[in-house]
């Protein structure tokens, strides 16, 4: 192996730290209300270092500035520097679907897309698909249909599955399979997927 | 590593350089930088730059470089003028991929070869010119069985560009040297490994792809067949084109993905179609011609009835579209 991916691995760690810090005062200010707004809890707002991006964007409905090295893909973004670790790491090539999140309301694999790519973007996890505690239709379609077993890959299908439910598929059992290409489940738990997706569809008709 | 956020076509141009990559979906890109295959020094995003229409204008459709493939699927003026283009790019990759690759970033999608894309294989002369070929002297995997060369056998990727090149469209590229534009055939795109199979386009230093244009054509039939094992990558594909008149084949074109270097036209069996009357016989005998220049190796034995499987379907569709049609 050559040493560059090492080299990136380092440095990507040493910024990690860094952003993490800011994003768990994030967390801080809007868990507890009442409390001054994150400007006013941090010295300053992230100042990005040589070589880094300030991105400006919506996690789950907070708006947010993280600093970013420009290598890290979105995957890497939300699980290491804001703890959102629903957001699997799976295959890294884009083929298995456990990182699936919504970007601006459209479901990309994060592993491949670079986070430099998401400035002003509102991103979408699982944890979004229910900020009020309440389940979603599509999750608790997932729960009725025990469409989960080992639940690794569940989040990325929770959300690949909430966005077919908005995508121009028909609603055969065929273009419902077609819908979840790239979304693999090793426990084999594919055709409970399908039928929670099919489930919400007829409801709504 | 520096981002470039592109505002406008001539700042991405004037970022341009060795080292230098443009970003469309970056999925690939960002995919073979972190194998260490790709190391681009700066990426010059061109998200915000105004290549995302899909233009209807007399006789021809203009797709921009920066078009989603998942746009282009539900873009009503493709499913009615050119219904092959929606049928291959429903079938590229994942929906989740098609979501964010962009037809620009597709047609320049680097080979698959499995050996290309392993940092850690010092033998591929595509990444370290000179250092061989380690399928070849290995034979570790497939390749390809057309426009092979001693130093290369890695198949090229695109699909899109065997639906465009069924479709006899034309790319136009922007060049940084005085912000000149040039247009060629969606073919001519593409180059043979040779002995300098680092070089996969016909592309000068920093050129940049910004659009497709589609000719339309209502006396054209085509067809469309593929065989794959992943959803990532089809292992055979083939795209037809014939123009007919009356029940005559007046010109035809049969473009093959998957088992050659570049997206191969098929020419001895576009010349067993011309000029003879359509028929189930005529596709036979076109079929007969698929392998005509194939150079198989042991690894590859599979790939000629692969070839002549995925033509024969394709031209079959392009017959059965040319009779619904007629009725």
């Amino acid at each position: 192996m050559t040493d560059r991916p090492e080299d990136g691995e380092l440095s990507r760690r040493q910024f990690l730290v860094a952003s993490a810090v800011s994003a768990a005062l994030a967390k801080t200010a809007s868990a507890q209300p009442g409390l001054p707004p994150i400007a006013a809890l941090s010295p300053a707002r992230p100042i990005p270092r040589e070589g880094e991006l300030l991105l400006h964007w919506t996690v789950n409905g907070q708006p947010q500035q993280v600093v970013i090295d420009p290598q890290a893909s979105l995957m890497e973004v939300l699980r290491e520097s804001l703890g959102l670790t629903s957001v699997r790491r799976g295959c890294e090539d884009g083929s298995c679907g456990s990182c699936t999140v919504l970007v601006d309301g459209k479901r990309i694999p994060s592993c491949l897309l670079w986070a430099a790519l998401c400035q002003g973007k509102a991103i979408t996890t699982v944890e979004g698909l229910s900020p009020d505690g309440e389940l979603s239709p599509i999750q608790a379609a997932f729960i009725r249909h025990k469409a989960s077993d080992c639940g690794f890959c569940t989040p990325g299908q929770v959300v690949a599955a909430h966005a077919i439910l908005s995508e121009p598929w028909g609603s055969d059992e065929d273009s419902i399979q077609q819908s979840l290409c790239g979304q693999q489940c090793a426990c084999g738990r594919r055709p409970q997927i399908a039928a929670a997706i099919a489930a919400v569809r007829s409801q709504r008709g | 590593m520096e981002w470039i956020a592109a505002k406008t076509v001539a700042e991405a141009l004037a970022h341009a350089g060795p080292g230098a990559r443009y970003v469309g979906g970056g999925l690939s890109l960002s995919l073979l930088s972190e194998r260490g295959v790709e190391r681009p020094q700066r990426l010059i995003d061109l998200s915000a730059l105004p290549l995302r229409s899909i233009e209807g204008r007399q006789g021809e459709l203009r797709i921009g470089a920066m078009v989603r493939l998942a746009a282009l699927c539900q873009e009503p003026l493709v499913q009615t003028i050119a219904p092959l283009l929606r049928q291959v790019v429903a079938q590229i990759a994942t929906p989740a991929i098609r979501n964010q690759a962009t037809v620009g970033g597709e047609l320049l999608e680097r080979p698959r070869c499995p050996l290309f894309r392993d940092a850690t294989n010092p033998r591929c002369a595509k990444r370290l010119p000179g250092s061989g070929c380690a399928v070849l002297e290995e034979a570790h995997a497939a390749g390809a069985i057309f426009g092979t060369s001693a130093a290369c056998i890695a198949a090229s990727a695109s699909e899109l560009a065997v639906a465009l090149g069924a479709l006899s469209a034309q790319v136009t590229l922007l060049s940084p040297e005085g912000l000149a534009e040039r247009s060629l055939p969606i073919l001519d795109l593409y180059v043979e490994p040779g002995q300098t199979p680092e070089r996969e386009q016909a592309l000068t230093p920093g050129e940049l792809l910004t659009s497709v244009t589609v000719p339309v054509s209502s006396q054209r039939r085509f067809g469309y067949a593929r065989i794959a094992d992943s959803p990532l990558v089809p292992l055979a594909s083939a795209a037809v084109m014939m123009e007919l008149r009356d029940q005559q084949v007046v010109e035809a074109r049969v473009i093959l993905g998957g088992l050659a270097t570049r997206p191969w036209r098929a020419r001895a069996c576009e010349q067993a179609l011309r000029g003879h009357r359509v028929s189930d016989a005529l596709v036979e005998l076109a079929v007969a011609r698929v392998l005509d220049g194939a150079k198989p190796r042991p690894d590859s034995r599979h790939l000629p009835a692969l070839a002549t499987q995925v033509v024969r379907a394709a031209l079959r569709h392009a017959v059965e579209e040319h009779a619904t049609v007629r009725r």
